[in-house]
């Protein structure tokens, strides 16, 4: 197989005894504009990311403007590469598949447009009001009431834009791909209701409408599950349509994935207690959220058995194919954090790695190794396809990429590890007298040099998405066209 | 070749392999780790160790009096610590701990919510007992009470380490 250049469609040999009938027309040009917008909100939530980190190791990065202190940059950073850069990959990727696995075209591309466009505008207005400092307070939900509001109703219509494709599906079969997305679109939208429930004030200022530890609770409720649902239903989703799709292999048990789906969706909503564990939440919540965080374990492992094992076989593939190996270290890193997590959870574990950046390694190990190295798969493969290229400008670059990005997230994770058990054990430790042996600020002095680390491992993993960003350019402007 | 599924989806074809026994085992394990710990700790009911984490902070806090207590000096005199380069350094961590979100980080009020401490003015006098006095109880003009979170030994030291900031004497 020629590395990274589509296969001429004759030679995938599944017709499945299916009756020839004219290859329906897709809507590509939706996926496209969200593909392309993927790689730019890619650059700049990253971008945005490496500054927060420069100015914890350079307080002065922040250049002394309200505008770019770490807490408002913070939060910007987060939404930008959580909700626009995984949010348009999520996008493309569902009307990428879900038009191809129910063999017809989208249901709405008025609807789908309405989705492009209102969620770009969440995304400036967000862009707009955090630097501001216009913020509702809730970690990852910082957004304010009226945006809030244009969420939930963009949200719905890609909700309805999905469904609607499923309801007049020429396929029997739901395909597994899309019980992820389905799971994704319909916990999501509860999440953000029940946890953005607010009083507004003004336009700008709204309150909560939880108060104290409820607060707290409903706010890790949504927190944790928007990773298990944002983060990782949505993105095991992507994972069973374009892996299998780029490996040209069978998936390796749909016994497996019903299991694992079941589980990993009944399993994961009750875990967010485990972010509140030796707070005011009662005991019980606590033991709650830390018993289902351990449960999880082999329901999340379920994904990263039934992708790795699907590449049975084909495991030469790798050796030429970046975008293979792209996906599979994204697999690997699922594993490694899905791992991590909750063994996090316990709560002795807990009583040192809370607050520490320990959880800042975690939450990247799973976002840059797994989310985003699985959507830059994703994108890889459907860049060319939606600008009717043969192929990817360069698939030297996207190798390239691929290490760049390897070398970045290992980097950053090992800086996190080794400063966030630093910390929890410097604040713990104690003179023989009892008193504290180091006060808060040495602690910060001492991990100076593993912010520096961070912001090395950061500066390697954007430098690696602007070669994506130029590869996506000149695969736009190339002259040759896929064969129809 | 395993069993298929159904017919290709977008020429996406899926084997039906069992599950792995090992990944079956590892939910089993787990659940039972589960169940074990909704025994122990409180969870479903209190849990059969007793265990509480308000409990657990008792028991730290009594633990570390015991270890402790006996360590402590005994009721110091504001006027020999002063001269005592060992609280002087002492009180130094607690002012840092502190003191320093509103005196600064060199005590000279840059932040611009307290006062100087190192200047020759003393707002609320410049006596080891009165710097004692001050920082146990606090101002009216919104400096908070000390004395119940430090207790007196470490307001002694932290006023010792204020007093050798050299304003006044």
């Amino acid at each position: 197989m020629s590395e990274g250049v589509i296969q001429n469609p004759s030679t995938q040999s599944h017709t499945g005894g299916m009756p020839m009938e004219p290859p329906p027309s897709y809507n590509d040009a939706v996926v496209r504009k969200f593909c392309v917008m993927a790689v730019v909100w890619g650059i700049v939530g990253m971008l945005v990311g490496v500054l927060a980190a420069s100015e914890l190791a350079f307080p002065f990065m922040n250049l002394n403007l309200p505008y770019l202190t770490f807490g408002r940059i913070r939060p910007l950073h987060t939404n930008a590469v959580i909700f626009a850069f995984g949010g348009c990959v999520l996008f493309a990727s569902i009307y990428y598949s879900v038009q191809r696995t129910s063999r017809v075209r989208l249901f709405s591309d008025t609807i789908a447009d309405i989705t492009f466009w209102g969620w770009q505008l969440i995304i400036v207005l967000a862009a707009l009001t955090l630097p501001l400092g216009i913020t509702a307070g809730k970690e990852y939900a910082e957004l304010e009431w009226p945006i809030d509001v244009l969420i939930a109703v963009v949200w719905v219509l890609l909700g309805v834009n999905f469904f609607g494709t499923l309801w007049k599906r020429k396929e029997k079969h739901i395909y597994v791909g899309n019980w992820f997305f389905m799971a994704l679109i319909i916990t999501i939208t509860v999440l953000h209701v029940f946890n953005s429930l607010e009083i507004p004030v003004t336009l700008f200022k709204s309150y909560s409408a939880y108060s104290g530890v409820q607060d707290a609770m409903v706010q890790w409720w949504y927190g944790h599950n928007a990773v298990g649902f944002f983060l990782t239903a949505g993105f095991l989703g992507i994972m069973y349509y374009f892996l299998p799709k780029q490996a040209q292999m069978p998936i390796y048990s749909y016994k497996l994935s019903i299991l694992h789906f079941w589980t990993l969706i009944f399993l994961y909503i009750w875990a967010g207690p485990h972010h509140l564990l030796y707070t005011a939440l009662p005991d019980w919540t606590q033991t709650l959220g830390m018993t289902f965080s351990v449960m999880l374990i082999a329901p999340s492992w379920g994904g990263m058995v039934n992708g790795l094992m699907t590449l049975k076989g084909a495991w030469d593939k790798l050796r030429t194919d970046p975008i293979l190996k792209f996906m599979v270290v994204a697999i690997s890193f699922y594993g490694m954090s899905t791992f991590e997590g909750p063994m996090m959870a316990v709560r002795s574990v807990n009583a040192l790695s809370h607050y520490t950046d320990w959880g800042i390694g975690h939450v990247h190990s799973g976002a840059l190794g797994w989310v985003a190295m699985i959507s830059i798969g994703a994108l890889y493969y459907m860049i060319p396809r939606v600008f009717g290229k043969t192929g990817m400008h360069s698939v030297k670059l996207i190798n390239t990429h691929f290490w760049m990005a390897t070398i970045g997230v290992v980097v950053y994770i090992v800086a996190m590890w080794i400063s966030g058990i630093t910390q929890g054990l410097m604040w713990k430790a104690v003179n023989p007298d009892g008193s504290l042996t180091y006060t808060f600020a040495e602690s910060v002095a001492a991990m100076h040099p593993y912010y520096v680390m961070r912001l090395i491992g950061g500066l390697i993993y954007l430098t690696g998405m602007l070669l994506m960003g130029y590869n996506t350019i000149m695969t736009g402007k190339a002259a040759e066209r896929r064969p129809a | 070749m395993p069993e298929k599924i159904g017919h290709p989806i977008d020429g996406i074809e899926e084997y039906n392999n069992p599950v792995p026994r090992w990944l079956m085992w590892l939910l089993y394990f787990t659940m039972l780790v589960a169940v074990v710990y909704w025994i122990m700790y409180p969870g479903w009911w209190p849990g059969a160790l007793g265990w509480s984490s308000a409990g657990m902070y008792r028991e730290e806090v009594a633990a570390s009096e015991a270890r402790y207590a006996a360590m402590r000096p005994k009721k110091a005199d504001i006027n020999v610590l002063i001269h005592d380069p060992g609280a002087i350094a002492e009180g130094t961590k607690i002012f840092a701990q502190n003191c320093t979100p509103c005196h600064g980080a060199e005590a000279r009020g840059d932040t611009g919510i307290g006062p100087n401490l190192t200047d020759k003015t003393w707002i609320y006098g410049g006596k080891p007992e009165q710097i004692v006095h001050t920082i146990t109880n606090g101002t009216a003009n919104g400096m908070p009470t000390w004395g119940p979170q430090l207790g007196e030994e470490k307001i002694q030291k932290a006023a010792a380490f204020v007093h050798s900031l050299g304003g006044g004497e």
